[in-house]
C-alpha cells in the first residue's frame, strides 16, 4: 500500500496551478495591498501605474459587478478595500498585465494616501475596547463557582500561544477563464471548491451553476486554503470576467505571507482547582482569540477551542469562555487543529503550574485525570471507546518510561551545561465538523466498459493521501486491483455543494460517499451476475465478487470482472452511481452548547524529550515517542506520514515558528529568512509512532481520522524544554508563552528581563568588591 | 550523495524544507537508497543511477548543458563602473531584490579566473573573492590551521547555498551578521579592492562604515581576502545562535582568535555580529583583554566592556535585551570551549 500521488511527485509530473499550460493571451494579475493597518483611504492614485507599457487594467472595488463581499460565517470581509483599510496586506486593487513582472512593477507604482486610525494588534486590548466579532461563547458543566471551596489547591495564571504561518509550499493561486454563456471556469488551489464557487458567484453576481471550480491537487493546505483561497480565485475570476481573457493569479511567497491569515494567536487566563492528591475538580479558562480584521473561520475555531479546552481529562466542573477579538491584522484562519491546540495548550499550562506549586509531577496529575469510558464531556457527549489510559499505559511500557526518567535524572545530575527534560502529552480530539450541517459529502463512481474505474469526490488531495484511501475503499468494495482505479480531479460540477476538505474528515466523509456509490453499483453487478449464471435465482446475496471473480454460493465461477462489466453494460444496466453520505448520530445545540457533536474521538499519548544548552539557550528535540489511536488504518504508510508530519508541525508551532507583528500591525517575520519552520536537522533523531491497533466501530473499515490530532503531541515539546530549563533553574518563575524560542529559553535561564540594568548591577557589584 | 552514513544523507538534503512530512520519512527513504550502494566496493556513478532508473537519463547531460549556457559578461574590464551590481554567487542579492536585479545592469564575477584560488603568499593566506564556502571548507590550508572551521561553516546556509555563496559576495553584502565576515574579522583580515587597474588594501575591521555601507567605491570590486597565517600558541572559536540551529541567520554570532603565553593573553581579536549596524570588531574589549590573565574576573570585565561597545536593535531575530544577554553568553562560551581547565560553567552563572 502506498500513496499513489507520490510517484508523480517524485518524477516531477504532478500538476499544480503554476504547471497548467495556459492558453495564448493569458494575462497575469498582481495585487496592490494596504501598507497601513487601519485608516481611511484619502486617495488612490493608479494613473501612473496604468500607463506602464504592458498593463492592461487596474481593477478596484468600483468595478465589481456583484457584491464586494467574500465573508463566510459573517459577511464582514470585502474582496477589495472601499473607503477603509483594516490590516496591512488588505487587497485594494488588482493589476492585470501581459506578464507577471510588469504587473508587479505596476503595483509598485500605485500610490495610496491613508488617514491613519488607531491600530489594535492585541486581543485583550480589542476586548477592552469592545471589538468582538461575535457574542462571547461559554461552554460549561457542573458548578465551577461552587467547586472552588472543595479544592485543596487553586492555581491561576496566564499564558500565550502564538500564530503560525501555514507555509504550504504551493502559494495561493487561481487560474480563471471565461466560458460561453457568461460563465467562468476556475482552477484553484483551494481546500473548499464550493466556498470558492459561492464567493465568485457573489462577487460576479452570477448564479453558481455558471461557475465551475476545478482542483487538481494542492501543494499543501493545512487549513490555509479552507477559506482563504476564495479571495484570489474571486480576483482571478473578476479579472477574467471583466476583460474576457484568461487570467492567472499566483501569489509570490512574500505577498502570500503578508496578505493571508495564520493560526489564531490566543492570550488566555486559567484557574484550576485540585484535591491534594492531584484530582482536578474545577477548571475555568478565558480565551482571548486574536481573530484579525474579519470573522473568517475564527468563530468556528473558537468553538473548537472550547470543545477541547479540557483535552483528554475528565473534569466535573468546567467553565470556558471565548472572545473572538477583532484586531488590525490579516484575518486569522483555520490551521491544522482548528483551535483545538490552542485550547489544549492552556490546560497543559494549568496542570504544569499546578504541579510546580503542589510539588507533584505534571505526569502524575495528567494520568490521574485521564478521561474514562462513559465519562461525559463538558459539552454533553458521552465518551465511547476511550483510548486515553490504554495509549498512556502502552507508551509507558513500550518506551520504558521509568528508564527514560532515570536516565534523564542521571544526566541532569552529571551535567551542568546541558539539561534534559521530558513531557507526556495525551490527546483527545473530536472528529466531525462542529457545524453539523457540513458533515456530508457526495461522490461519483464510474465503471468503464473495459473494467477500469474512476471516482470523483469532494475530497481535495493536498499531499495527505486522501485519494489513496478512497482508492482502497473502492478496491475493497469491488474486490479489484488498485491499478484499475483512478482518482479524478475535484470539481464542483461532478461534486456539488461540498464541504471543504478539512476537520480531519476528508477521508471519512468522502470514503463514505464512495462506499455508498460503489455498493450501489455492486448491487447492480450482483443482479447482473446472477442473471448470467443462474437465470432462475432471485437472491443476489448468493453472489460475491472476490479478487476480480464472481463467486456463487462461495464457489468461484469463470465469470471475471471485465466480462461481468461488459455484459452488464450490454444489459443496459448503469455502471455509474452518484451517492451521498451524511455522518449519522451527530447534533449540537448552539444555544445550550450541548449535544453529540462528534462521531468519535481520536486518542493517543506521546513522550517528548529535549536537551537544552544552558550556556547558549538553544535546544534539540531528541525524541518523540507516541502510541496513537489510528483505529485499523486504511493505509499505514500514509497514516504514519500524517502523524509524523503533524507532530513536527506542532513542535514547530511550539518552538521556533514565531510570528511577530510590530505595534503598527506590520509583520516582521514576512520572509523565510525570518520565519523559521523545522528543517531536516531539526527533525528529532528518534521519531517512533506506534499503532494502538484498536478498531473504530464507527469508522470506515474500522479506521480513524488522522490529519489534525497528532499535531497536538507537539505541545509536549514545549513542556519538555521547560522542564529542562527548570532542571537548570529550579527557582525560576517560568513565563508561559509559546513559541518557546531560544530567546525565551535564554531569558528564562537567566531570568533577567533587562540585561542592561542587570549589567549595571553587576558593574556596581564589581566596584563594591574591588573596594 | 555521500553514502553510507546519516550525516551524508542529511547533508545531501539539507537545503530543502518539507512542510508535510516533517522530514523523518525523507531521511528514511534517502537512507534506504544510500544503503543500496554501500554493500559493495564499487563506486556508484551517475550513469549507474540512470541505468538503475533511480534518476532519469537526461540528468547525465545536465553538466554539459550548463557548461554550454552562454556566459554573458565574461572577464572584468576598466569600464566596470557602468555596472549597478557586481554579483558573486548571487545567493543574497537575487533573494533580497529579485525584481530590481532583473532590471539592473549586473556584472557576473563568478567566471573571473583571477578571483579564484586559495594560496599562501608571504606568510598570508590569500583567498580569491570567488572562493565559495564549500571551497573554504575543503581547502587544505584552512584545514591545517583551523581544523574546526569546517564545523563552524556547517552552520552557514545549506549545502546548495554553500556551494554558491562566495567570500566576496558574503563580505560585500555587508550583513551585520554574516558568518564568514565575523570569522574573518577575528583573523584581522585584509580585503584587497580593485577597479581593474589599481589595487588597495583595507583592514576588514575598517571596511564597514555603516549599515550595508562599505569602504568600497562604486567601480571597485573585491579581489581577495587575506590574513596572516597564525603561528605559536594560538586559539580560535566561533559561536552562533539562531532561532533554527541550521539554515538560519544568526541572532548573534561571535568569533575569537587569541594567542597566549603562560595563561596571559598576548594578542586577541574578538568580533560579534547582530549587535550593531555593521559586523563589529570589539576593539575596546580586545584592548582590555590584551595582556590580561586568563581568569574569570577578567572575562567578566571584558563582557561588561563588550556591552558598552554594542548597540543591538530589537527585531525579528530577537529583542535588544536578548541580544545583549546572548553576546555575553557567547563570549563566555568562547573561553569555556577554549580553556575548559581554567573556566568553569559556574563562573558564568551570575544570577542577576
Amino acid at each position: 500500500m502506498k500513496d499513489y500521488d507520490m510517484i508523480h511527485h517524485v518524477r516531477g509530473e504532478s500538476q499544480f496551478i503554476d504547471d497548467i499550460n495556459f492558453p495564448n493571451g493569458t494575462l497575469f494579475a498582481s495585487v496592490f495591498y494596504s501598507p497601513v493597518a487601519h485608516g481611511k483611504i484619502k486617495n488612490l492614485d493608479i494613473d501612473y501605474a496604468k500607463k506602464i507599457s504592458g498593463v492592461v487594467s487596474i481593477i478596484t472595488y468600483k468595478d465589481i459587478p456583484g457584491n464586494n463581499q467574500i465573508g463566510g460565517i459573517v459577511q464582514d470581509e470585502p474582496l477589495l478595500a472601499e473607503n477603509e483599510v483594516h490590516f496591512i496586506g488588505m487587497p485594494v486593487a488588482i493589476v492585470i498585465a501581459g506578464t507577471q513582472f510588469i504587473a508587479r512593477e505596476a503595483v509598485r507604482n500605485i500610490k495610496i494616501e491613508i488617514d491613519p486610525l488607531p491600530v489594535i494588534t492585541d486581543p485583550r486590548e480589542a476586548f477592552a475596547k469592545g471589538e468582538l466579532i461575535i457574542e462571547p461563547r461559554i461552554f460549561s458543566n457542573g458548578d465551577v463557582d461552587g467547586a472552588w471551596e472543595k479544592c485543596d489547591h487553586i492555581i491561576e495564571g496566564q499564558c500565550e500561544s502564538g500564530g503560525q504561518e501555514h507555509l504550504y509550499l504551493e502559494t495561493q493561486g487561481s487560474f480563471a477563464y471565461p466560458v460561453e454563456g457568461g460563465g467562468i471556469k476556475i482552477v484553484s488551489s483551494t481546500q473548499g471548491p464550493t466556498a470558492v464557487q459561492r464567493a465568485v458567484s457573489n462577487v460576479l453576481g452570477i448564479p453558481m451553476n455558471k461557475i465551475e471550480v476545478e482542483v487538481l491537487r494542492l501543494g499543501g493546505g493545512f487549513g490555509g486554503k479552507e477559506d482563504q483561497a476564495s479571495a484570489w480565485a474571486a480576483m482571478a475570476a473578476l479579472s477574467a470576467k471583466l476583460l474576457n481573457r484568461p487570467v492567472k493569479l499566483v501569489l509570490p511567497r512574500h505577498d502570500d505571507i503578508i496578505m493571508t491569515g495564520k493560526r489564531n494567536p490566543y492570550s488566555s487566563d486559567f484557574k484550576i482547582g485540585l484535591t491534594k492528591e492531584g484530582k482536578i475538580l474545577a477548571y475555568e479558562a478565558v480565551f482571548y482569540q486574536n481573530a484579525g480584521a474579519s470573522a473568517d473561520l475564527s468563530p468556528a475555531i473558537l468553538d473548537r477551542t472550547l470543545f477541547h479546552c479540557a483535552n483528554a481529562y475528565y473534569i466535573p466542573n468546567v467553565k470556558a469562555t471565548g472572545y473572538c477579538c477583532r484586531t488590525n491584522l490579516p484575518s486569522n484562519t483555520a490551521f491544522r487543529g482548528f483551535g483545538g491546540p490552542q485550547g489544549k495548550f492552556v490546560i497543559e499550562c494549568a496542570i504544569s503550574k499546578a504541579a510546580e506549586k503542589m510539588g507533584l509531577e505534571a505526569y502524575d496529575i495528567q494520568k490521574k485525570n485521564l478521561l474514562k469510558e462513559n465519562d461525559e464531556f463538558h459539552y454533553g457527549q458521552i465518551a465511547k471507546n476511550v483510548q486515553t489510559l490504554s495509549t498512556w499505559n502502552a507508551a509507558e511500557e513500550q518506551f520504558h518510561f521509568e528508564l527514560i526518567r532515570d536516565r534523564i535524572n542521571k544526566f541532569n545530575s552529571e551535567n551542568s551545561n546541558f539539561k534534559k527534560g521530558f513531557a507526556f502529552m495525551p490527546i483527545c480530539f473530536g472528529i466531525a465538523f462542529t457545524n453539523t450541517r457540513m458533515n456530508q459529502a457526495n461522490a461519483l463512481v464510474n465503471v468503464y466498459t473495459d473494467g477500469s474505474v474512476s471516482f470523483s469526490t469532494a475530497a481535495v488531495e493536498m499531499g495527505q493521501g486522501v485519494n489513496s484511501k478512497i482508492k482502497e475503499v473502492v478496491s475493497r468494495v469491488f474486490s479489484i486491483n488498485h491499478n484499475r482505479i483512478k482518482s479524478e480531479t475535484t470539481n464542483t460540477t461532478r461534486s456539488a455543494n461540498t464541504s471543504p476538505t478539512a476537520a480531519s474528515s476528508g477521508a471519512d466523509l468522502n470514503c463514505g460517499a464512495v462506499y455508498n456509490a460503489c455498493n450501489k453499483i455492486l448491487s447492480r453487478l450482483k443482479i447482473s451476475a446472477l442473471q448470467e449464471l443462474k437465470k432462475n435465482e432471485k437472491n443476489a446475496d448468493k453472489i460475491l465478487i472476490k479478487d476480480e471473480f464472481v463467486f456463487y454460493e462461495g464457489k468461484k465461477t469463470d465469470l471475471g470482472w471485465e466480462e461481468l462489466i461488459e455484459l452488464t453494460y450490454a444489459k443496459r444496466i448503469s455502471l455509474s452511481a452518484h451517492e451521498h453520505f451524511a455522518t449519522p448520530e451527530i447534533f449540537f445545540d448552539r444555544d445550550t452548547n450541548k449535544g453529540n457533536p462528534f462521531r468519535y474521538h481520536v486518542y493517543g499519548t506521546a513522550i517528548t524529550e529535549a536537551t537544552v544548552d544552558c550556556l547558549r539557550g538553544t535546544y534539540v528535540i531528541d525524541s518523540v515517542q507516541a502510541v496513537h489511536d489510528f483505529g485499523i488504518s486504511l493505509n499505514p504508510v500514509i497514516d504514519r506520514g500524517q502523524a509524523e508530519g503533524a507532530i513536527i508541525q506542532g513542535i514547530g508551532w511550539m518552538t521556533i515558528e514565531e510570528i511577530i507583528y510590530n505595534k503598527d500591525g506590520k509583520l516582521l517575520t514576512d520572509l523565510l529568512s525570518t520565519y523559521k519552520v523545522p528543517d531536516i536537522h531539526f527533525a528529532p533523531k528518534v521519531m517512533d509512532v506506534r499503532f494502538l491497533g484498536e478498531p473504530n466501530p464507527v469508522g470506515m473499515f474500522n479506521s480513524k481520522a488522522i490529519g489534525e490530532p497528532p499535531l497536538m503531541y507537539g505541545i509536549g515539546a514545549y513542556f519538555a524544554i521547560m522542564n529542562a530549563v527548570k532542571a537548570f533553574r529550579p527557582d525560576t518563575e517560568f513565563k508561559l508563552s509559546a513559541p518557546i524560542t531560544p530567546e525565551k529559553v535564554l531569558m528564562n535561564l537567566y531570568s533577567c528581563n533587562n540585561v542592561r540594568d542587570a549589567e549595571t548591577v553587576l558593574a556596581n557589584n564589581r566596584k563594591e568588591s574591588s573596594l | 550523495m555521500q553514502t553510507g552514513n546519516s550525516t551524508g544523507v542529511l547533508e545531501s538534503l539539507d537545503g530543502n524544507i518539507c512542510r508535510c512530512t516533517g522530514h523523518n520519512s525523507i531521511i528514511r527513504a534517502a537512507q534506504k537508497v544510500s544503503d543500496k550502494f554501500t554493500s559493495g566496493d564499487k563506486i556508484i556513478t551517475q550513469s549507474d543511477l540512470a541505468e538503475m532508473k533511480i534518476i532519469p537519463e537526461y540528468f547525465l547531460t545536465i553538466h554539459d548543458r550548463l557548461q554550454n549556457l552562454s556566459q554573458s559578461g565574461e572577464g572584468i574590464n576598466s569600464d566596470s563602473k557602468s555596472y549597478g551590481y557586481f554579483v558573486g554567487g548571487g545567493t543574497d542579492l537575487f533573494v533580497q531584490r529579485p525584481d530590481e536585479m532583473m532590471n539592473s545592469e549586473i556584472k557576473l564575477l563568478y567566471n573571473d579566473k583571477d578571483l579564484f584560488g586559495i594560496d599562501i603568499k608571504d606568510g598570508y593566506c590569500v583567498i580569491g573573492s570567488n572562493a565559495t564556502v564549500t571551497d573554504l571548507r575543503e581547502c587544505e590550508i584552512l584545514k591545517k590551521y583551523f581544523p574546526e572551521f569546517d564545523g563552524f561553516m556547517n552552520l552557514f546556509g545549506s549545502t546548495p547555498i554553500r556551494n554558491n555563496a562566495t567570500v566576496g559576495g558574503n563580505l560585500n553584502n555587508a550583513s551585520p551578521i554574516g558568518d564568514m565576515t565575523i570569522f574573518f574579522l577575528s583573523l584581522n583580515s585584509v580585503v584587497t579592492l580593485t577597479d581593474g587597474i589599481s589595487e588597495r588594501d583595507v583592514f576588514l575591521k575598517d571596511y564597514y562604515l555603516s549599515y550595508k555601507k562599505t569602504d568600497r567605491l562604486k567601480n571597485e570590486y573585491m579581489k581577495c581576502l587575506k590574513f596572516k597565517l597564525p603561528d605559536g600558541n594560538y586559539f580560535y572559536n566561533f559561536e552562533k545562535v539562531s532561532k533554527r540551529t541550521y539554515l538560519d541567520i544568526a541572532s548573534v554570532n561571535s568569533s575569537v582568535f587569541l594567542k597566549t603565553e603562560n595563561n596571559f593573553i598576548t594578542e586577541i581579536y574578538l568580533s560579534a555580529g547582530g549587535v550593531s549596524a555593521i559586523p563589529l570588531f570589539l576593539s575596546k574589549t580586545c584592548e582590555i583583554l590584551t595582556g590580561a590573565e586568563l581568569s574569570p574576573d577578567n572575562i567578566k570585565e571584558a563582557v561588561l566592556t563588550a556591552q558598552k561597545e554594542i548597540s543591538p536593535i530589537s527585531d525579528a531575530r530577537g529583542s535588544e535585551d536578548y541580544k545583549r544577554l546572548l553576546l555575553t553568553r557567547l563570549i563566555y562560551a568562547h573561553f569555556l570551549v577554549l580553556f575548559p581547565e581554567i573556566f568553569k560553567t559556574e563562573d558564568t552563572y551570575e544570577r542577576l
